[in-house]
This record gives structure tokens, C-alpha cells and sequence, in this order.
């Protein structure tokens, strides 16, 4: 599904207007404008502290803009990367889908068999209808990942913020991934992936570079060139020869650029 | 008012206070400002079912101390080194059952039972010859150490999870502090006991961090305050018959009431100050 | 054999004292099993200490130990807040602090000439002497407990797995963490009368850590730590009953049996974080 199936009067799932926001009143993200239409898939690109978990924040409504604007007419949910520690914790993966469902319960209910039943379809939707059962720490890289999508889905999100999804994953996930969002997008939702790959990005349908302040937000064939690149991502830019020839360097792994500078990105984005 | 000094074991209480003084004062700031407050409990309370059997036994107290101390210590280290979660979950269990132990031995096996009190908060009747030397050699490890030490302690943060990330160098330094902490608890649990030594290695270096910026001013004050609060607890205990670990206890902890309250109103007058001015 | 089971039974002591233990153990079990998946072991053994001098006080004063227990706790809390806020100590130091303070306090109030002898009693609980009030008391407060952790159980696991999804899942994950230290300490507060506030730490969390050993599910946790809790407190009482040991000191050795016991099968089943990655 492309965009240009999407007809202009259906509602936009996500608008901001020259935002800034950030934290004890000091910003560490600026100049964001962008949009999210429904059924978009849209990369985030930028180095760790850049502002990304501070957008996804702001999108979930967690903190307010400092300046500017911004509309967020859809469910959201985060998917963030499923931490270590929490591999033993006594959950199975239907349990984790199920917890989706408080989102839309008020605070004295429980949920029930519907929704443990709704909690099943989101786990055979992202294909984890058979191990349902068994324990979350059991599960995979990337079927721990899909298992927090369907607690995304559980709550019945709209617009979804992947956090790094991809990390970890060896290629039969990540192409089981790719595949998963290509099915929400088509579904009707939007997905907002933040990826250190920038091949990756560009098979979607637009991506929004951060790095402190917005550089760039626009279609990947568009924007993604090398000078946006060296202005998201500093100096840690090498060229891999070849189409379209410009591999990034995870921002952990970098230390000095060419000018001998430590490029650190912006200021920490501190919860 | 003065006459409690006048009493011999009064005075060897005071000796006692003075030298814990030195090392307390030494060590505590480094309990401080490494996140050792908890260890430090631990190594008082463990330290109690080895006093109980030190007692009924009748070998040194600080054997058995020492013995506890160590094998909590190595207890930790494997505990927290396997990083199956619920590790402060299992120290919490440690260290009940510790007092449970010592319970059971005091009252049960050895029938000491009017003991556990002493031991628990201390007692200046408990001060020998024995518990001095020990005091004083708490003093004078501390000394050395933190003369050796302190720039390298304050230099790296202790996180007992990497440490088998880090130089072996640097694990030696930690272990050394988590040794001399030991030692210096170990010395003070006569004094005050095993429940309460927090009051002598926590609360004054607590009370100094409120005011002191330097590890020097720090330390240096730490050693006073101990010196003076000790003395004043000590003091407050023979007039009230109470045992001295909970007179210093409270002594310290309304200094640093007062410390804290006194900074807080300095804050609002100097803001309050900036607004006039500005 | 059956005798040795039953000779015990035939004294009103050990009835309630048994009755006063299974009903802790129930509800020490339940919540203790979120005190360990929210890693708050400390802070639980710390509201224990703290609330020793409102004990104190109100066996002075002679007003219900449960009220003066109920006091101590707030105030050890509150205090704590106020010295970790304003202080700008790390949480570790500020409870350090509080609760030598507090607990200096309560054993001079304890140890004053004036005061009832029982310090022991306080600080070690009293399981034998466990009168039929304090038992509905602990059955109520319990009731209490599990009432509120039944309606809470799914925002509580959802929480304590992924804190940050509280606010997504119409969670606030303030109030939630406020209303388990409040069960906490209401479970303490009732737990202390059998085990005293030095113990009581080791049974909210010993049968949990030792569950937790066992079983990878919450619910199977939560019944495999009530069962545990239970049958330490029946074992520790029965050994109370042949060896003469202190009733309440007895119960944690047992505790601490158990947990190695279930640690040792834990480890033989292999590390569930070994599986594939």
C-alpha cells in the first residue's frame, strides 16, 4: 500500500508544527515538523541522543512541547526494546499481549476472557499464535519484539513507535519484521520505526531525521543523501561503495571523527 | 555534671568513642559517597550470631565478628556476581536469618539471653582492653588507608556487577574499602552494637555531606562530629542508663535534623536574597 | 509417629500460634511476591525497622500496639521522603539515616527504667503468645490485602514488567507503587505481632525469593509462596514446640531451609536465561 492510496480527508494520525521540547525547561529536541498520515510507516533516523526517545515521549503524551505544536489524533503505544533483566519474570506471552488490554479498561476492572481472547488474535497476528503459552523469556530476540507489538495492538493502537526493534535480530527476524509492518501499514496503522540503518529506512515511506533538531523529514528516495546524512549522523559517515553506497555507523561505536572531534550528539535526553 | 568521667569505665568508654572517632570518621564518608550504607548494616548485623557464639563459647568477640563478617562478604560477592535477580532479596533473608541465628543461640543454646541487648545496641560496660586494641587498630588502618586510597576511590564509582569488567587493579581497591569498612564496623559493634553502627559510620558523614564539599573538610569534619556526638551520647547514656549504641543513634539523628532544617532555611533566605537584589 | 504430629496440637498455644502463621503466610506469600518482582526487599526490612518506636510508644502508653505500629510507619516514611528529597541523599543513605535514628529512639523509650520489660517480645515477636483477637486482626488486615492485590494483580505485573508502559496502559505508576508499600506495611503491622519487626522481613521475603526459584508464572508463584511461608511457620513451630527454640526465630531458620532447598532446585534446572538468544 502506498500513500497515494490513502485519499487527502482522512484524519492525520500525528502533526507537529515547529516543536521543541525537553526536559526542566531545557530542550534537547527542536525545529520538529512532520506528519503522520494513517497507514505510513515512517523511519526515524539520528544518533542516541538525538531526541528520539524524547519524540516517541512527546507522541505518547508523556511530557508537553515546550514550543510549538503538536496533534496527536490516534492510540499510541511504544514498543520499546525488551530489556535483559526482564527475561525471568513470570509472564507468559499471552500474559504480556493481554496487558494491551488495560489500556482501554478503567482502573477497577480486570481483564477478561474477551480480552484475553482479543490478546490471542493480536499474538497470531504477528505470528506468535503458537507459543502463546510459553514463557516471554523464552521467546527469541525478535519474537520478544513481536510479542510487545501485540501488546500494542491488545490496546488497540493506532500508531505504533518501534524503538530499535531491529536490534539484535538475525536476518530470518528481521525479514519476519519487515514483513509484520508492511501488514500493520496496510492494516490502517502507522508505524514510527527508529532505526540505525539507513538502507533499511529507505523501504519505507518516509523517514524523519533527528539529531537534536530536525534535519531533514521528507520520502527516502528524496532526502536521504549524503549531505543529510553527515548532518544527522556528524562525521561518522563511510562511504561502502556500491548503490546506493552510504553505510552508517552505529553512533556507540564512533569515536573521533576525520577533525579529531568526539562527536557526542546533543544533550543527554535524561528521563 | 561532668562527674560520669570520673568513672573508670566511663573513661574507657571515652577512649573507645575517641579512637572509633578516628576511624569512623575516616571510613564513613567513603560508606557515603560509595553507596556502602547497606553493607555496612549488613556487616553489623551479621556480625551477631558470631558475638552470640563468641559469648558462649568464650573465645574473642571479634573472631567471631570477623568470621560473620567475612562469610557475608563472600556471600555477596557470589550472590551479587550470578545476577539471578532477587539479590537484595536473598541479603534480606541473610541477614534475618542472622538475627533469628542469634537469637535462637542466645536464648536457646547458650541461655545468655539477657545478653542480646547488649549486644545488639552496646554496651560501655562491654569495653576491655581487648575492644580498645582492636579500636585503636581501626584507627590507624583507616588512617593509612584513606591517606593511601582516597584519590583513587573517589576517582571510579563501585559497581559490584562489573566487576569482572574491570581491572583487576581496580577491584583490589574496592576490595580493600569493603575490607577496612568491615574492620572498622567490626570495631565499633562493642560500642554500640550490631544493630546500630550506622549511627557512628552513617549518620555524622551524612550530616557533614549536608555543608562539606571537599573529601578533606569532609572527612576532617566527620572525625569531629563522631568524636562529639559519641561524646555526648556517651555521656547521655550514663545519665539514662540506656545503652549507648541508641543515645548516640539519636544524638546523631537530630543533627542532622537540625543540619538539614538550618540548610534548607539558608537556601530560601539567599533565594529570597537574589530576589531582592535582582 | 502420629503422636509426635498430634502432641502439639493439644495445646491451645500452639493452635493459634499455628493459626496466627498460616494466615500470615497466606498473605506474606501473595505480597511478597510483588516486594520481590519490585525489588523492594529494603525498603520493606527498612518500614519494619522504622516502626519500631511506634511500638514502643504505644505499648508505653498503652494504646493498640497496631496503632502505634501504624503511626511509626508513616512517620518512618514520610521521614525518609523528606531526607531523600531535600537532602539530595541516594535513597540508600537517606533510609540508613531514618531508620538508625528512629530505631535508636525506640530502644530508649524500651530500655528506659520506666518502661515495661518485652523489648525482646517486640523485637522478636511473641508467635506463642498469639491471642484469638490478633489472629481475626491478621485474618482481616489480610482479607484486606488480598483484596486489593486481586483487583491490581494485571496493572501490577504489567507495571512491574515494563514501568514505562504505565502511563500508555492508563496506569499511574505513582499511585501504584504508593498502594504496594501501603499493603506492605499493613502486612507488616500484622505480621509483626508473631514474628517482631527484626523478622518479619524474612517471611515477606523468603517463601517469594524461593517461589520465584521454582515457578514462571505469577499465579503458581503466588500459591507456591503462601504454601512455603505456611509450612515454615508449621515446621518452625513444631521444632519451637520439641526443641524449646523461640517460636518466631524458629519460623525464619525454617524460611531460610526452604529457600536454599528451592534455590538448589533452581539451579539444577539450569539458568532460563541461558535459553536461545
Amino acid at each position: 500500500m502506498t500513500m497515494s492510496d490513502t485519499t487527502s480527508n482522512d484524519p492525520l494520525f500525528a502533526e507537529a508544527a515547529d516543536m521543541a521540547a525537553g526536559y526542566d525547561g531545557r530542550p534537547v529536541l527542536t525545529d520538529v515538523t512532520f506528519d503522520v498520515k494513517p497507514g505510513e510507516t515512517i523511519g526515524i533516523l539520528g544518533p542516541n541522543g538525538g531526541g528520539k526517545t524524547t519524540l516517541f515521549r512527546c507522541l505518547l503524551g508523556q511530557i508537553e512541547p515546550l514550543i510549538g505544536t503538536l496533534v496527536v489524533n490516534a492510540t499510541s503505544a511504544t514498543v520499546p526494546q525488551s530489556d535483559r533483566s526482564r527475561l525471568d519474570y513470570p509472564v507468559t506471552c499471552l500474559d504480556v499481549a493481554t496487558m494491551g488490554a488495560l489500556a482501554r479498561l478503567p482502573w477497577w476492572r480486570r481483564p477478561g476472557r474477551a480480552d484475553r481472547a482479543k490478546a490471542g488474535k493480536a499474538l497470531e497476528l504477528v505470528g506468535l499464535g503458537e507459543r502463546s503459552g510459553d514463557s516471554f523469556g523464552e521467546l527469541s530476540g525478535g519474537q520478544r519484539q513481536r510479542a510487545l507489538i501485540a501488546r500494542a495492538l491488545t490496546a488497540e493502537a493506532q500508531l505504533l513507535l518501534l524503538d530499535e526493534p531491529y536490534t539484535g535480530l538475525d536476518t530470518a527476524s528481521t525479514a519476519l519484521l519487515d514483513q509484520l509492518i508492511a501488514d500493520l501499514a496496510a492494516d490502517g496503522r502507522s508505524v514510527l520505526i527508529t532505526t540505525h540503518d539507513v538502507d533499511q529506512a529507505r523501504q519505507w515511506d518516509r523517514v524523519l531525521c533527528l539529531n537534536g533538531s530536525q534535519v531533514i523529514f521528507g520520502e527516502p528516495a528524496d532526502v536521504l543523501d549524503r549531505e543529510v546524512l553527515e548532518a544527522t549522523y556528524g562525521g561518522q559517515i563511510i562511504a561502502i561503495p556500491g548503490e546506493p553506497g552510504y553505510g552508517v555507523l552505529p553512533a556507540d561505536h564512533c569515536g573521533d571523527d576525520h577533525d579529531g572531534h568526539v562527536h557526542h550528539g546533543h544533550t543527554d535526553e535524561t528521563p | 555534671m561532668l562527674d560520669p568521667f570520673n568513672l573508670p569505665y566511663v573513661q574507657e568508654g571515652l577512649i573507645e568513642i575517641l579512637l572509633l572517632a578516628v576511624a569512623a570518621g575516616l571510613i564513613g564518608p567513603w560508606i557515603v559517597l560509595r553507596g556502602l550504607s547497606f553493607y555496612s548494616h549488613a556487616i553489623g548485623t551479621a556480625a551477631f550470631p558470631g558475638l552470640v557464639l563468641a559469648d558462649g563459647l568464650s573465645f574473642s568477640p571479634a573472631l567471631g565478628a570477623f568470621g560473620m563478617a567475612g562469610i557475608f562478604t563472600g556471600l555477596s560477592a557470589l550472590i551479587s556476581r550470578s545476577r539471578r535477580a532477587s539479590a537484595d532479596s536473598v541479603t534480606a533473608l541473610a541477614l534475618v536469618t542472622c538475627l533469628a541465628a542469634g537469637v535462637i543461640l542466645a536464648s536457646d543454646v547458650f541461655s545468655s539471653g539477657s545478653n542480646i541487648d547488649t549486644l545488639l545496641f552496646g554496651s560501655l560496660l562491654a569495653i576491655g582492653p581487648a575492644d580498645l586494641w582492636l579500636a585503636a587498630a581501626a584507627a590507624v588502618l583507616a588512617l593509612l588507608a584513606t591517606g593511601l586510597f582516597s584519590d583513587r576511590w573517589l576517582a571510579k564509582g563501585f559497581d559490584p556487577e562489573s566487576a569482572s569488567t574491570l581491572r583487576s587493579g581496580s577491584r583490589w581497591l574496592d576490595a580493600i574499602l569493603l575490607a577496612v569498612v568491615a574492620i572498622t564496623v567490626t570495631a565499633s559493634l562493642s560500642a554500640v552494637g550490631a544493630l546500630l553502627v550506622s549511627a557512628l559510620m552513617v549518620v555524622p558523614a551524612a550530616t557533614v555531606r549536608l555543608v562539606a564539599r571537599r573529601v578533606s573538610t569532609l572527612q576532617a569534619g566527620t572525625v569531629l562530629l563522631v568524636a562529639a556526638e559519641g561524646t555526648v551520647g556517651l555521656w547521655l547514656s550514663v545519665k539514662t542508663d540506656a545503652p549507648p549504641g541508641a543515645t548516640v543513634a539519636v544524638v546523631s539523628g537530630s543533627v542532622f535534623g537540625l543540619t538539614l532544617l538550618a540548610r534548607v532555611f539558608e537556601r530560601k533566605a539567599r533565594a529570597r536574597g537574589y530576589a531582592r537584589t535582582a | 509417629m502420629i503422636e509426635w504430629l498430634t502432641e502439639p496440637l493439644g495445646y491451645g498455644t500452639t493452635l493459634r500460634a499455628l493459626a496466627e502463621i498460616t494466615v500470615l503466610g497466606i498473605v506474606s506469600g501473595a505480597i511478597g511476591c510483588w516486594i520481590v518482582l519490585y525489588e523492594i526487599s529494603y525498603s520493606a526490612e527498612s518500614l519494619a525497622h522504622g516502626l519500631f518506636p511506634g511500638l514502643v510508644a504505644a505499648a508505653l502508653i498503652g494504646a493498640p500496639l497496631l496503632l502505634g505500629g501504624a503511626v511509626g510507619v508513616l512517620l518512618a516514611a514520610l521521614l525518609i521522603v523528606i531526607a531523600t528529597r531535600v537532602a539530595g541523599e541516594s535513597a540508600d543513605t537517606a533510609i540508613a539515616v531514618v531508620i538508625t535514628t528512629l530505631f535508636g529512639a525506640g530502644v530508649l523509650l524500651a530500655l528506659s527504667p520506666d518502661s515495661p520489660p518485652g523489648i525482646q517480645e517486640l523485637l522478636f515477636g511473641n508467635l506463642l503468645g498469639a491471642t484469638v483477637t490478633d489472629i481475626l486482626t491478621a485474618a482481616a488486615a489480610g482479607i484486606a490485602v488480598l483484596g486489593v492485590l486481586w483487583l491490581l494483580h494485571d496493572r501490577l505485573l504489567a507495571v512491574g514488567f515494563d514501568r514505562d508502559s504505565g502511563p500508555a496502559l492508563g496506569i499511574s505508576v505513582g499511585a501504584l507503587n504508593l498502594i504496594l508499600l501501603a499493603l506492605v506495611s499493613l502486612t507488616i503491622l500484622v505480621a509483626v505481632q508473631g514474628l517482631g519487626n527484626l523478622l518479619v522481613a524474612a517471611i515477606l521475603v523468603g517463601p517469594a525469593a524461593a517461589a520465584r526459584q521454582v515457578n514462571h508464572r505469577i499465579v503458581p508463584m503466588i500459591v507456591t509462596a503462601a504454601a512455603i511461608a505456611i509450612a515454615s511457620g508449621v515446621a518452625g513451630i513444631y521444632a519451637s514446640f520439641y526443641l524449646k527454640t523461640a517460636a518466631g526465630a524458629s519460623v525464619v531458620v525454617a524460611l531460610l531451609i526452604f529457600y536454599l532447598l528451592a534455590a538448589a532446585y533452581g539451579a539444577t534446572q539450569g539458568k532460563l536465561t541461558a535459553a536461545r538468544r
